[in-house]
Parts: structure tokens; sequence; C-alpha cells
């Protein structure tokens, strides 16, 4: 009884959107040898958020644990990646999310986060969602090429917030992750 | 969104098995950022003076991964190839930039330039002094060996400067060099006129990953093949030659190599010290050496 009263009234507590990454996973590209992967490893788990690091040595994807109430950094999970020598040709972070709903081309802000959600049909989303970036630099140059097919946004090309996005400041340096579930 | 399946179900397939940090030559693409690597090389080569007996030259390295683009390396050499007993030699600064990267999934294409200046307080020839008894009176014959091989990891000063291009697809990372060669005169040596001072250099080089097929952990030794052609040609009309070097190499723990090579002539013109060569290099590498912890 005492748990449906929590539920319940976490459940109204939670109004507002709200989301959180718990956990992410990425897929390296330009990899050769667990030396490699060693060392993405290692650079990876140098960043303040990240809890631990696991990887599988022979796809090459690195699923990274994010310490609790801390907000992973992609574009720094990135840097670390290409800084080790390699690129980042898939990420998808494991987000939490509470009654948000999303619309196809559109922007949406979680707690704090914007989004972008390209390809997707108009949706409710809620509990933990694999959602996957299409930024430049999150995927591989061929499918970023053909993702930019699916919006006139200036956004998708820079990474943040444009005039064409008529939300928030004009040309301001809001990040937006563009992204699909 | 179809395709991205289709990748990683062709991925999980097959994984990536070429090899590129190859032993002979350095690839298109750089040590990690902020990692510093130390290395031993020590090389075995006929000393012509002594009946072809082995000489000894090792070679102490410090790499630095000074961004994502761009490494540091620093070598010392010390050798017996010139004289009896051990003899500091000289060292060489070597500095790579890559400045062009195109990745898929599982291919890519690099490349970068580089350059490497040396120091060296060799002397230019070699020499081998007999005595012989000539019809009771003693005679002495030197011998005199020069080398029109420009050689900026120990006998010779000078610098070079080129382009890597490295290409990976599917099993096999090959990559090329090209780079030009000039030799300025060794420190406290004296002068030989007519010894090749300009170079063009040229190397093509190939790695396959032999161990483990499928990866488990980490501290799994992986075990890998090379071959490198490495050729020169003096642009002072003084020959040229085309070594082939097979090679082979353990990694362990994915954070330290080992490297066996034999070098040969397989065609060539040119008036060398010598023609053969064994190379046993050991690399161990510090990953975020160069960095404060976030918190």
């Amino acid at each position: 009884m005492q748990k449906i009263l929590i539920a319940v009234i976490s459940l109204f507590s939670f109004t507002l959107a709200q989301s959180q990454i718990q956990k992410v996973e990425l897929q390296a590209s330009g990899l050769t040898c667990s030396m490699c992967s060693n060392a993405i490893q290692k650079a990876l788990s140098s960043l303040g958020f990240v809890e631990s690091v696991t990887t599988d040595l022979n796809k090459n994807i690195f699923t990274v644990s994010v310490k609790p109430d801390a907000r992973p950094d992609l574009d720094a999970m990135k840097n670390k990646v290409e800084g080790a020598g390699f690129f980042v040709a898939n990420l998808w972070a494991y987000t939490n999310f509470s009654q948000v709903s999303v619309k196809n081309d559109a922007h949406v802000t979680i707690d704090g986060m914007t989004f972008h959600f390209m390809d997707v049909k108009n949706l409710t989303l809620n509990g933990t969602q694999k959602v996957k970036l299409l930024d430049k630099n999150f995927v591989v140059a061929k499918e970023y090429k053909k993702m930019t097919k699916l919006t006139d946004m200036q956004c998708y090309e820079t990474g943040y917030m444009e005039d064409c996005c008529n939300i928030g400041k004009k040309g301001g340096k809001q990040r937006v992750y563009h992204v699909t579930i | 969104m179809r395709n991205i399946i289709l990748c990683l179900l062709l991925l999980t397939g097959f994984s990536v098995q070429a090899q590129e940090l190859y032993i002979m030559t350095d690839p298109a693409s750089n040590v990690p950022a902020n990692s510093i690597g130390v290395r031993v090389s020590n090389k075995l080569m006929p000393r012509p003076y002594d009946n072809n007996r082995y000489g000894y030259r090792v070679l102490p390295e410090v790499m630095f991964g000074i961004s994502k683009s761009f490494m540091l390396r620093g070598t010392a050499y010390a050798s017996n190839m010139f004289q009896k007993g051990m003899q500091f030699e000289g060292g060489n600064v070597y500095a790579k930039y890559r400045f062009l990267s195109i990745d898929d999934l599982h291919s890519h294409f690099r490349m970068a330039a580089f350059g490497k200046v040396s120091v060296s307080n060799n002397p230019l020839t070699m020499q081998h002094t007999r005595q012989h008894i000539i019809n009771g009176e003693p005679h002495s014959l030197t011998n005199v060996y020069r080398s029109n091989e420009i050689d900026l990891d120990g006998n010779h000063s000078g610098f070079n400067a080129g382009v890597i291009a490295t290409q990976l697809v599917h099993k096999l990372a090959v990559s090329g060099t090209i780079f030009y060669t000039s030799r300025w005169d060794n420190i406290d040596a004296p002068k030989v006129p007519g010894i090749s001072r300009h170079a063009a250099n040229y190397s093509l080089s190939a790695g396959y990953l032999l161990l483990p097929r499928v990866y488990k952990d980490y501290r799994q030794p992986n075990f890998n093949i090379y071959v490198d052609l490495l050729g020169a040609s003096a642009l002072d009309g003084k020959g040229y030659y085309l070594d082939v070097v097979p090679g082979i190499q353990f990694i362990f723990n994915s954070i330290s190599r080992l490297d066996l090579a034999y070098r040969v002539q397989a065609a060539g013109n040119m008036e060398r010290f010598n023609t053969s060569s064994w190379l046993l290099r050991y690399e161990y590498n510090f990953l975020n050496a160069l960095m404060k912890k976030e918190k």
C-alpha cells in the first residue's frame, strides 16, 4: 500500500518533463586492435561523471555507466574517443523519460537538455528509452549526410541552437542533441 | 536505419583483424592523446670490418601524444658499430601530424605529415687495419668501408620529411610512406667527400592479426605478422636499395608490445655498411599520463 502511495506521489511530483541518462553505449570506428580499445577505455574512464566502462572488444562497443545524479557530457565522451585516435560511429543514450511527448523534427527541452527528435513518429515517451544520437561526429559520415535530408534546420549542422530553431535566444549557444528512437 | 543494422550484422560476423602497429614504419594514425610511450629498440647489424660479426645498437625512445593529431618522439643511440665497446652516438626528434581522417565503421583512410632531425657523432667510414708480413717485412693494409645509405637512426646527422597514407579495409591495413632525406655533416667527424647527401625514400607496410580470432578480454595476448618494404634512391647518383622486412609482434595486456623483425636487401646497387639486420623492440604505453583526472 505504502509503495503504491509513493508511486502515486512521485507520479504527481514529476508532472514536469524529466529525463536522465543512466547509461551510454558507444561504438568506435577505425580500431585495429585491443591496444586501441584499451586507449579508448582508459580515456573514457578518466571522465568525472563516468562510473565504469565495459567493452565488447569484438564489436568495439563501450558501455559507460554514469554516476548517479551526474549528467554525462556526450561531447566530452566523443572528444575522448577522438583523442585516443578514433571516431564515434554510434552512440546510444539510455535515457529515462516520464511523460515526454515528442514530435518529428521538433525540439523538446527536458531537464535542461534540448533534444531534436528526427525520423520519429509523434509519441509520448515513458521509462528508459534507447536514444540514438545523430549529430555530426556521433555517426559515420555517410549516415550524417543521409540524415541531413530529414531536416531543414541549421542546428543539425552546428549542434547548437540557431536562428532557424526559433526557441530561446537567437543564435544562442544552447547545445541541441539530435536524436532518434 | 536498415544500413546500421546491416553494418552491425556484418561487424558481428567478422571482427576487424587488420593491424597497423607497423614495426619498421609509422602509420598515419597517431599515438593516443595524453599518452606517454617508452620503447627500447635493439639492432644487430653485421660489421663489415669485423668479418661481418654482429655489432649492436640500442635505441631508447620516448613518445608523447600531445593531441589527437600531433605526436613527438625522442630517440637516443649508442652502439659498438664503429669501435670496440659501446659508445653514445647521438639522437633524433620525430614529429608527426595527422591532417586527414576519413573513417567508416570498419574502414579508414588517414594521412599524416612527419619530419625528423638527427644528430650523430659517428665517423662516416668504417676502417679496418691489418698487419701483414710480406717477404719478412711488416706491412699494414687499411680497408675503408663507406655507406651511401643515409641513416637517421644512428649513423648520420640530417633530417627527413614526408607524408604517410594508411588505408584499413576489413582485414588488411596497408600503409605507404614517401619522404625526402638529407644528410648533414656528423658532429666531430672528419668530412669524407663523395658520400650521398640526398635520398628519396619510400615504404609499404602491411599487417595482419593472427591471434586471437575472437577477443575475450584485454589481457589476451595478440599475435600479429607484418611485412615492410623499405626503399631508397640516392638523388646524387649513389645507387638504390629495396629491403624486405618480415616481422612478428606480440601485444600483452593491450598496453605493451614486443616486435621482432629481420631486414634484408631484396634488390639494390648502393654501397652500404650492411644489407641485413635484426630488430628486437619492446614498447610500453602509459595512457592518460599527460592529464589530470577530472572530478
